[in-house]
């Protein structure tokens, strides 16, 4: 299933280059045809997540007034904010406690564990009565899709890349990023400096599932691919195959970073830390996805977002890969057929309304923040030209440094992968402790340490 | 009360041939005040500690759906724990922190309690200032540790340079995060106890101590002969107490190490968080809380016999 979604993702990057941008012209076509009404008139009322707290107070307006919109249009539905963020373990909770909300926002490795506990809606009725399905990148639609019923709308997606100092980079000697892993590992020793606290090259480091995440795109540039990882079986079982192959050489070479070339951080960085430890200049290059810049400039305001450049990631044997994640939104399976209505409607109008995209990108761009992303294309054909049209204007992030990472993803330089197949934030959290073992105690043997750690994957998540 | 109690006590003996319908209908009607009196925290009791418990016992023999039926598997979680490759990881860091725990903090409270106590002066400003660490939330107080331990720009490090030694890695590296994390809980907890033993201690009649100076005793004699058999007792019962608490540490790695680096710091309670809540399996979590239970159970035992004997030897 998931080489199939690697090659959708494939020819749907490349449709997106063959597609003239005849779009541009006319602004973004209207997608999305909204309903009469919602509920038949009946009152409803939805309860939503992720609605911005009160000290992010643009974030906060902009969601308010788009509420208001929406509830002006439909007066007979309620919208409830929850100032509620996912958090994978706070959420079982809330599963158990029949408590989720009617609408809320997850991440792309998530579905599959929802939908194993009956606990969202499948989205299919919906996505076929307003036939907006054809406008998401299909391969983006397939990671909601689960035997052949949709259960989620994805609203964003990234690719990992690499982003890097270059003002550190050229003190160095070096006016562009590496390629290679191995032009990594030369940069990253002249960048190192120990007493001065500058390492040259970091990724997530913590020791949590987001290490795992890391390290997985290091595995698909050595070689591996998803199905590498967790092989899925004809008799639709799965097989944890990471305990060999190139997971052992990207761990490996986890390994030589640390104790042989001496060029990652003393320090534990997850993914906010990661951010502070590029903008103070302790961290030269580090493995980060594109949406990680919208984060660097809201919470370091002082920081100079001119001096950080966005690349593919290094190339491996396997040439460039990188690894694609995101976010979505998905419905409470308890939620009425109404509830549903009201909470499908209001995201799709959120996402695909152009004049709503076009109010927030203006907003977002006045208030200074997070336009002009190095993220994946969300749709295709003339919806997705329009918005990068739109979009080109309002830009608060300087795209000129993240032309490499851009360029390569139109190009289709870069085999995009998806995450592993299934329970991918346990896996993650299994290889990510493992990588803290390594990273801390030499001895470590990788291969054998892998092994064992397949095993028991194997044996207590796949199997049960 | 007394005077009651008696007459039904006779009345009963006089009519030994009651039904036993009627002689627990009885013994409820002279007990039922009491036991209204109980029943609120006997109510939140069941259904905030005892329920959870019986429920937990009960999970562990089964595979737990969180919106649908569990189905029952026998003893397939306790099983499965054979085969863990973290069991015995947890199990020796359980022993090292432990160990840890005691060498690093069961002395101290006694020492600090004895030394305040023994003071003419600001005794009970010693005795805010030990207790205030108590009063700060343990995540307020894991962020200021974080700093305190920072690699880069920690205040312990700034001051190793300061004195011309090396940085070191607290909380990264394999050698040093154990005892790091003991010195934050050591840190946490040693108020409450350093109060208990100082309120023992005030429990000595002077007279004891002025005994002792008369018959020319120094002071570390009278902590020898006066206090520490005082205390022996509340210093038994709390080695078990600490012993058990470090035992379920969770807070402390879970905020500052996530149970590393790789797995020197991940405790069984973390362990059980991690399969109940990151992999949804809670039936193979209440099997490790089940088995943990056990343990502590077997050790309080253990160590009330081995102290029961002591105390013997030491009264004959």
């Amino acid at each position: 299933m998931k080489r199939k979604l690697f090659i959708l993702m494939v020819i749907a990057l490349f449709a997106m280059q063959i597609v003239p941008s005849f779009g541009q012209e006319g602004g973004i076509p209207q997608t999305l045809v909204m309903p009469e009404q919602i509920a038949e008139g009946r009152p409803v009322t939805i309860t939503v997540s992720d609605k911005p707290s009160p000290d992010r107070e643009g974030e906060l307006s902009l969601w308010q007034d788009q509420v208001n919109r929406f509830q002006e249009m439909y007066p007979n539905v309620t919208i409830e904010g929850l100032e509620l963020e996912y958090e994978p373990t706070a959420f079982v909770a809330l599963i158990a406690g029949d408590q989720l909300p009617t609408l809320f926002r997850s991440y792309f490795t998530e579905p599959e564990k929802f939908i194993s506990q009956n606990a969202v809606a499948d989205l299919t009725p919906l996505y076929e009565a307003s036939g907006v399905a054809d406008a998401f990148n299909p391969s983006v639609l397939e990671i909601a899709t689960q035997d052949g019923a949709v259960y989620a709308i994805p609203e964003n997606a990234y690719a990992l890349g690499l982003a890097y100092n270059i003002e550190l980079l050229a003190e160095a000697g070096y006016d562009a990023p590496p390629t290679t892993w191995d032009e990594l590992v030369e940069i990253a020793q002249a960048v190192t400096d120990k007493d001065n606290g500058v390492a040259g090259f970091a990724f997530i480091n913590d020791g949590s599932a987001a290490t795992g995440w890391h390290f997985t795109n290091i595995a698909y540039s050595f070689g591996a691919s998803p199905d590498d990882i967790i092989t899925v079986n004809d008799d639709g079982s799965f097989t944890a195959e990471f305990g060999e192959g190139a997971t052992v050489d990207a761990l490996n070479f986890i390994h030589d970073l640390r104790w042989e070339y001496d060029v990652l951080p003393g320090a534990t960085l997850d993914w906010g830390s990661i951010t502070e430890a590029l903008v103070s200049g302790r961290v030269a290059m580090a493995i980060y996805a594109g949406d990680q810049f919208g984060f660097m400039l809201n919470s370091f305001p002082d920081a100079d977002i001119s001096n950080f450049g966005y690349a593919p990631m290094p190339a491996g044997p396997n040439g460039i890969s990188a690894l694609t994640g995101g976010n979505l939104w998905m419905i409470d399976a308890d939620a009425s057929e109404d509830e549903r209505e009201a909470a499908f409607y209001f995201q799709l109008w959120r996402q695909l309304d152009p004049a709503e995209y076009e109010s927030a990108v203006i907003t977002q761009s006045e208030q200074g923040r997070t336009i002009g992303q190095p993220v994946l294309p969300m749709y295709v054909g003339e919806h997705q030209e329009g918005r990068e049209a739109f979009e080109a204007d309002y830009n608060v992030l300087p795209v000129e440094n993240y032309a490499l990472f851009n360029d390569a993803v139109k190009a289709g330089d870069i085999t995009l992968y998806p995450e592993p197949a299934t329970a991918v934030q346990d896996y993650y959290a299994e290889v990510g402790v493992l990588v803290s073992e390594v990273l801390s105690n030499e001895r470590t043997d990788p291969e054998t340490r892998l092994g064992e750690v397949a095993e028991e994957f194997q044996i207590f998540v796949l199997d049960r | 009360m007394a005077s009651n109690t008696s007459y039904h006590d006779n009345e009963l003996l006089m009519r030994p041939r009651a039904v036993p319908l009627q002689r627990i209908w009885s013994f409820l009607s002279r007990q039922i005040v009491a036991y209204l009196f109980l029943l609120p925290a006997i109510l939140i009791f069941g259904l905030v500690a005892w329920y959870p418990i019986a429920r937990a016992f009960e999970m562990s023999f089964q595979q737990v759906s969180l919106t649908g039926e569990s189905t029952d598997v026998g003893t397939a979680n306790y099983d499965l724990m054979e085969l863990d490759p973290a069991r015995e990881i947890i199990l020796e860091n359980m022993l090292e922190f432990a160990s840890w725990s005691v060498a690093l903090g069961y002395a101290l409270p006694v020492i600090l309690a004895i030394l305040i106590r023994e003071m003419r002066h600001a005794k009970s400003f010693f005795r805010i200032v030990y207790f205030l660490p108590t009063v700060v939330p343990i995540s307020i107080a894991v962020i200021v540790w974080r700093f305190i331990y920072d690699p880069d720009a920690g205040a312990l490090n700034e001051l190793l340079s300061f004195l011309g030694l090396p940085d070191q890695l607290w909380l990264y590296d394999p050698k040093l995060a154990k005892p790091s994390l003991v010195v934050v809980m050591t840190w946490a907890s040693f108020g409450t106890t350093t109060l208990i033993y100082l309120s023992s201690l005030m429990e000595i009649p002077t007279e004891l101590y002025e005994a002792a100076e008369l018959d020319g005793a120094s002071p570390l004699q009278r902590i020898r002969h006066v206090t520490l058999p005082h205390l022996f007792p509340i210093m038994s019962l709390l080695f078990v107490l600490q012993v058990i608490s470090v035992v379920q540490v969770f807070t402390e790695p879970f905020l500052l190490t996530n149970g590393g680096p790789g797995r020197e710091t991940l405790t069984p309670v973390l362990h059980i968080y991690r399969r109940a809540f990151e992999r949804i399996d809670l039936g193979y979590a209440s099997a490790w809380s089940v088995v943990l239970v056990v343990i502590l159970l077997a050790f309080s035992l253990v160590y009330y016999l081995v102290n029961y004997r002591i105390r013997k030897i030491y009264s004959d």
